[in-house]
């Protein structure tokens, strides 16, 4: 007889895994539709959660159980940590087994633990019940990889581990003769966690002495960390780089590393290919809180929309915004997600304007969610933002300053697919969000928004200027898109007061002010020195 | 002291089936094809047969029918292991047992204890 598909013959290999089921969350999409929750990935085999926030979503939703995995990394790109971290989230899940995590490393058990103990998965009582520390580096030197072999099995079998991690696979590499010895090493692990029914993690460095690695091919999946610098920021970084029977996300995701361990960013638009659910709010009018507006917008903004308010600093762009929370109430809350602002300034300027934007905090129709713009992640930002939205089921979203995104981009090529990845997700959670962008010029006629590539997510757009009349400035608002609705198209005057925003009952004003012939405050600065040197 | 001859060309697999059953209190033979294992099954004798069904040149079936051969004494029950469905090989051979791969520890000690109660 012929020997057909032998792979799928090896005990370790489960195939016919069930698929996820549609929920109340991720309804399921219509007929001739692509609509998959979380991105597209679909589920496969029963898994085995790997207790790293982020890390099951790259993976589609875990280590697919009875695997052999490589976790390979520079030294200090955080293996170690990664591994126990999933060691000891096995070790607290009821009934899920033990773990057996073998090291081969010079390093003690009693240095290894001291550093885990700060960490906050640590957990004193798992230690030698639930986890068991091996250390088989003698018996790797004694007795080689047979030996190791041996140990392994009789370790797994004797705890009845569903867990194995086995930390220095480098050391077997140095141990053997030839990479042909590695690989039927592993293939002889492989064998054992079929059988014994363990999923198993071999941690390593890379590269490897012996150049191609051998057991590459051999393995169920690979996952890579690595840390790089951009700049002068060094930026912690996961791929995996192979999974078989499961789809996942490909391509590289930030991680950071805190007292709670690590935790994984999968890449926004990588994750909310396709957003979570359908448009909700077709045909609904959101209000902005500012009377005029909403009469100029025919009823307010279109529900589930995006707005981009661009103008320079101080033309009212966050005032703007608070107007429009102001509106927020128990079934409609608000977020407000700064990344300059303190949220102490926010309720000082509110309150300046007459929002009592303290007492609807109080209340819980608004939520303040201050992120400095330094050194931060883009997707922890995007995740932030996400996670706040779907805790309190925010329907009034205003970021201040879309630029803070920007700023934490190491790859600024990703923003366009990362904006339309976060609004199509907005949308589909029927959330109607403003954000500002500041323009770079202060005053003109002109505006230059410093995000490109944006256009795609823009559906309406309001621009606000500084115009220069005498020595008198004013602000001007123009609204140059609504999508698919009717709107006044005639730019007005806008004045900010102690009630906050006024905007002219009819383009009169702005009329006057735009016919006559102001210069723009570098044009006058330019002319004034220009005077001043004749 | 009951001996069984474990048959599988994917040497890690038979070297871990007979490490299992060696654990258990079995003496346990390994043969990597099924010519080495007509050989064995020629010299020794043995109280149960552990064999792989898809192996290249001497298959299971090939085992089985130089098995039946073996005029001069009692055949061993053969459990047979394979990703093959129970029925196909069923349908080729009459056999003792059988082992589904994948098959864990437990399947595997269940059915060789079922087919071979008493040590």
């Amino acid at each position: 007889m012929a020997k057909a598909n032998k792979r799928a013959q090896t005990p370790r290999h489960r195939p016919n895994a069930p698929r996820e089921r549609p929920s109340a969350e991720h309804p399921a999409a219509p007929t001739g539709t692509r609509v998959a929750a979380g991105g597209g990935v679909p589920a496969s085999a029963a898994r085995v959660t790997t207790g790293v926030p982020g890390l099951d979503r790259v993976l589609g939703g875990g280590l697919p159980a009875g695997g052999l995995y490589i976790l390979q990394g520079t030294p200090g790109a955080g293996k170690t940590t990664l591994a126990n971290q999933l060691a000891f989230a096995h070790a607290k899940a009821p009934g899920a087994g033990t773990v057996v995590y073998l090291t081969l490393l010079a390093e003690s058990h009693e240095r290894l633990l001291a550093n885990l103990r700060t960490m906050t998965f640590f957990d004193e009582h798992a230690l030698g019940s639930r986890i068991a520390y091996v250390s088989a580096f003698s018996v790797l030197e004694s007795k080689g990889l047979d030996g190791l072999l041996e140990l392994l099995r009789r370790e797994l079998r004797r705890r009845g581990a569903r867990i194995l991690v086995l930390d220095g696979l480098g050391a077997i590499e140095d141990s053997a003769k030839s990479p042909r010895e590695v690989k039927r090493f592993v293939q002889a692990v492989q064998v054992q966690a079929g059988l014994l029914g363990f999923t198993g993690v071999l941690v390593t460095s890379v590269p490897t002495k012996l150049g191609t690695r051998s057991e590459h091919t051999m393995v169920d999946g690979i996952i890579e960390l690595s840390d790089k610098t951009f700049g002068n920021v060094a930026v912690r970084q996961l791929e995996v780089k192979k999974l078989r029977g499961s789809a996942y996300h490909r391509g590289l995701h930030t991680f950071s590393i805190t007292d709670d361990g690590v935790q994984v960013f999968p890449r926004i638009e990588s994750l909310l290919q396709f957003p979570s659910k359908f448009d909700a709010s077709i045909g609904r009018r959101t209000k902005t809180g500012i009377g005029q507006l909403d009469t100029m917008l025919h009823g307010g903004l279109p529900s589930g929309s995006t707005t981009m308010l661009v103008g320079p600093s101080g033309a009212g762009k966050t005032v703007f915004g608070l107007h429009y929370l102001s509106r927020s109430t128990a079934k409609e809350p608000g977020l407000l997600f700064s990344f300059y602002e303190t949220p102490a300034r926010l309720l000082d300027k509110a309150n300046k304007i007459g929002v009592d934007l303290r007492a609807l905090v109080e209340k819980g129709h608004v939520e303040i969610e201050w992120e400095p713009p330094i050194e931060r992640l883009l997707d922890d930002l995007g995740d932030r933002l996400l996670t706040a939205v779907r805790r309190r089921r925010v329907k009034r979203l205003f970021i201040d300053g879309l630029g803070g995104f920007a700023a934490s981009a190491v790859h600024p090529e990703r923003l366009p697919a990362f904006f339309t990845a976060l609004a199509n997700e907005l949308r589909a959670r029927d959330v109607t969000t403003v954000y500002t962008v500041e323009s770079r010029n202060i005053v003109g006629r002109e505006i230059e928004a410093p995000l490109t590539g944006i256009s795609t997510i823009v559906e309406n757009l309001f621009v606000l200027r500084f115009i220069e009349v005498g020595a008198q400035l004013h602000r001007l608002l123009s609204i140059v898109k609504v999508r698919d609705s009717k709107y006044e198209c005639d730019v007005r005057e806008l004045r900010i007061g102690p009630s906050g925003i006024d905007i002219a009952r009819t383009f009169a004003s702005a009329d006057e002010i735009l016919t006559v012939p102001a210069l723009p405050t570098t044009v006058a600065a330019m002319t004034t020195q220009s005077r001043q040197r004749r | 002291m009951k001996r069984i001859l474990v048959v599988d060309d994917e040497i890690g697999i038979a070297e871990a089936v007979s490490d299992l059953l060696g654990d258990e209190g079995y003496v346990v033979d390994v043969a990597r094809n099924g010519e080495d294992a007509i050989t064995l099954l020629s010299a020794k004798r043995f109280d149960l047969v552990l064999l792989d069904w898809m192996m290249p040149i001497t298959d299971g079936l090939g085992v089985m029918t130089a098995l039946r051969g073996m005029a001069n004494r009692k055949s061993p029950p053969v459990i047979v292991m394979s990703a093959l469905p129970e029925d196909v090989v069923r349908s080729d051979a009459e056999i003792a047992g059988f082992l589904r791969k994948p098959f864990d520890v437990g399947d595997l000690l269940r059915v060789v204890s079922q087919t071979l109660p008493a040590r």
